[in-house]
């Protein structure tokens, strides 16, 4: 009987051990931001422009992600749009003055080291792609 | 065995519990809760940069054909027809710059040259030119534009310089330039959006020098719903808050404003909604106008009108008796309206390449404004017997990469001339496309 138990107890363990270990998004801030949680709805509104600042007047600056890497294609999925959406909705947004697309950092390393320096700043990533990254000046706030 | 088991069993709920209690401790370790430090810390950092900002803009290439047109009536009272010629132009040639400076407060510059595909040299316009601030504690809940800027005001006011971006060649009804209903640009505006969830509120008052004369107070209002990515409904509101007068005198073109140019004074209100749906590849517009006028023509200027090739309703209506020598009806109280449906379908071609079918219906009613554009009229419902005419277009857009936009649309223009229902084709073809230099 204790073994069934303890061979069940295994099983949901490894189970959870595995769910953990799968690729999720995350929002990555300064470490000095005092934001606690990131849900889709928020993070959709920061990288679509229409929300501009954190709390009061202290700006967002949000930093994009290669088309292809996996955080910027997790984004799109977050955002219900394809590429080619989120160009069309940011042009339409430079061309009636509400705003300008996200700058698009290439390297995740210089990502980070970007949001380590700039307090106000945010993007997403793939939990999985930081590994190996000095995350001592940012931290990672999951996608609710 | 069985320790064996347990230890593998104690190990598991172990390495299953560690990242929960790690992440809460490091949660604890690293968040702050003060956001004024958090302010002061943004505002000090090396890395806040005076001036961002992007410089780009757009060329739009145009030609268009109209076939020929009911001109007068000759004195037997059959309709005479005139001809058209092509026309080649570059209706938009825009440059923007856009920016923020210190991360929040955000300058816009559109700087415009219409009308450049002719020989002569055209006056660049500055179609748009602010500065906007957060105010205080409210952020994205309020913010402050001042300078020149385009009304918040339908689906398309503040996007109509975005040619290559929406459906159709032609802006709707309320905003063509032969007879625009309001003006379309402001002086200062406070304006904000409240996101709840996947919705958000945008909202926005405004006021500036419009076409007030003495001390005429003109405000506008907008209040619209996003609904994520999918649905955009809203209402827009203009008054001219006192009397207001003509942009330009009768020889002078077409207004800037709704005023028409023979008007001594006009006091007149803009109402109406609009509803925007976007879903698998489809977009669907919809939007109403409707304008109430109190307004008093000039006597002077009317008489102008005589070389207008005036009908018989419009004599009626300006002079007294139908005859110019009898004098002028100076009151003119009257309604402009005009409503709206759009609709295109997104194929997807290839990586970026794509086409866009769009079929659009019009309806617009004015029965002050006569057929001469150089005297103030817009030659469409001016040249109807009735004030009225009905357009339907259909068209599509090919897009053989995002910042290419090639659109062809055929339209027709359905209205009463000389007692008979009249119809008359039009095809347009633009070319534009997108650069932007970033630093």
């Amino acid at each position: 009987m204790i073994r069934r138990i303890s061979a069940l107890t295994t099983l949901v363990g490894l189970l959870l051990v595995g769910g953990i270990a799968e690729a999720k998004l995350v929002a990555v801030l300064n470490k000095r931001n005092p934001t606690r949680s990131m849900d889709a709805s928020t993070l959709k509104s920061i990288f679509l422009g229409q929300k501009a600042f954190w709390k009061g007047t202290v700006p967002v600056r949000v930093l994009g992600r290669d088309s292809s890497s996996g955080g910027a294609k997790a984004l799109m999925s977050v955002l219900g749009m394809n590429e080619s959406q989120f160009e069309a909705h940011w042009t339409k947004r430079q061309l009636s003055g509400k705003g300008v697309k996200p700058k698009t950092v290439d390297s995740l390393d210089e990502l980070v080291k970007m949001i380590g320096k700039t307090p106000t700043a945010v993007s997403v990533v793939e939990e999985a792609e930081l590994d190996g990254l000095d995350l001592s000046k940012v931290k990672t706030l999951p996608i609710e | 065995m069985k320790p064996a088991w347990l230890a593998l069993t104690f190990c598991t709920l172990g390495a299953t519990a560690y990242p929960v209690a790690a992440h809460a401790q490091e949660e604890e370790a690293t968040e702050e809760d003060d956001w004024g430090a958090f302010e002061e810390a943004a505002a000090e950092s090396e890395t806040v940069e005076v001036f961002q900002g992007k410089f780009y803009g757009y060329v739009e290439a145009y030609f268009e054909q109209v076939a020929d047109t009911p001109y007068e009536i000759d004195d037997a009272g059959n309709t005479v027809w005139e001809s058209n010629p092509y026309e080649f132009d570059v209706p938009s040639l825009h440059v923007f710059a856009q920016g923020l400076v210190f991360g929040k407060y955000r300058y816009f510059v559109n700087l415009a040259g219409p009308g450049s595909g002719g020989i002569e040299d055209e006056p660049i316009q500055v179609r748009n030119a602010w500065v906007e601030t957060p105010l205080p504690w409210f952020g994205d809940y309020l913010k402050l534009r001042a300078g020149k800027t385009y009304r918040r005001f339908g689906l398309y006011n503040e996007i109509l310089d975005a040619v290559p971006t929406f459906i159709g060649i032609e802006p709707p009804e309320l905003f063509d330039g032969d007879h625009l209903m309001l003006t379309r640009t402001t002086n200062l505006m406070l304006h904000g959006s409240a996101v709840f969830g996947e919705s958000v509120l945008n909202y926005s008052v405004s006021t500036g020098n419009d076409e007030r004369k003495d001390g005429a107070f003109p405000i506008g209002a907008d209040l619209h719903l996003l609904q994520g990515t999918w649905l955009k409904i809203g209402t827009s509101f203009y008054h001219s808050g006192g009397d207001a007068g003509p942009s330009k005198a009768v020889g002078e073109g077409s207004p800037t404003g709704a005023v028409i140019n023979w008007m001594d004074r006009d006091e007149y209100y803009v109402f109406g909604g609009y509803v925007q749906v976007q879903t698998a590849g489809a977009i669907l517009q919809a939007a109403y106008w409707q304008a109430e006028h109190d307004a008093t023509r000039n006597e002077e200027e009317v008489l102008k009108l005589v070389e207008g090739h005036l009908h018989p309703r419009q004599r009626e209506r300006f002079f007294v008796n139908g005859d110019p020598s009898q004098g002028v009806n100076t009151d003119a109280q009257y309604s402009v309206q005009t409503f709206y449906f759009r609709g295109g379908y997104e194929f997807a071609l290839a990586d970026q390449m794509t086409l866009t079918p769009y079929l659009q219906a019009d309806y617009y009613s004015n029965p002050e404004t006569v057929t001469s554009k150089s005297l103030g009229g817009d030659a469409e419902a001016g040249r109807s017997d009735d004030g009225e005419f009905w357009k339907f277009t259909v068209g599509a857009v090919y897009r053989p990469v995002y910042p290419v936009a090639l659109k062809i649309d055929g339209s027709g223009h359905l209205q009463q001339f000389n007692g008979e229902t009249v119809f008359y084709p039009e095809l347009r073809v633009s070319l534009s496309y997108l650069w932007e230099i970033a630093p």
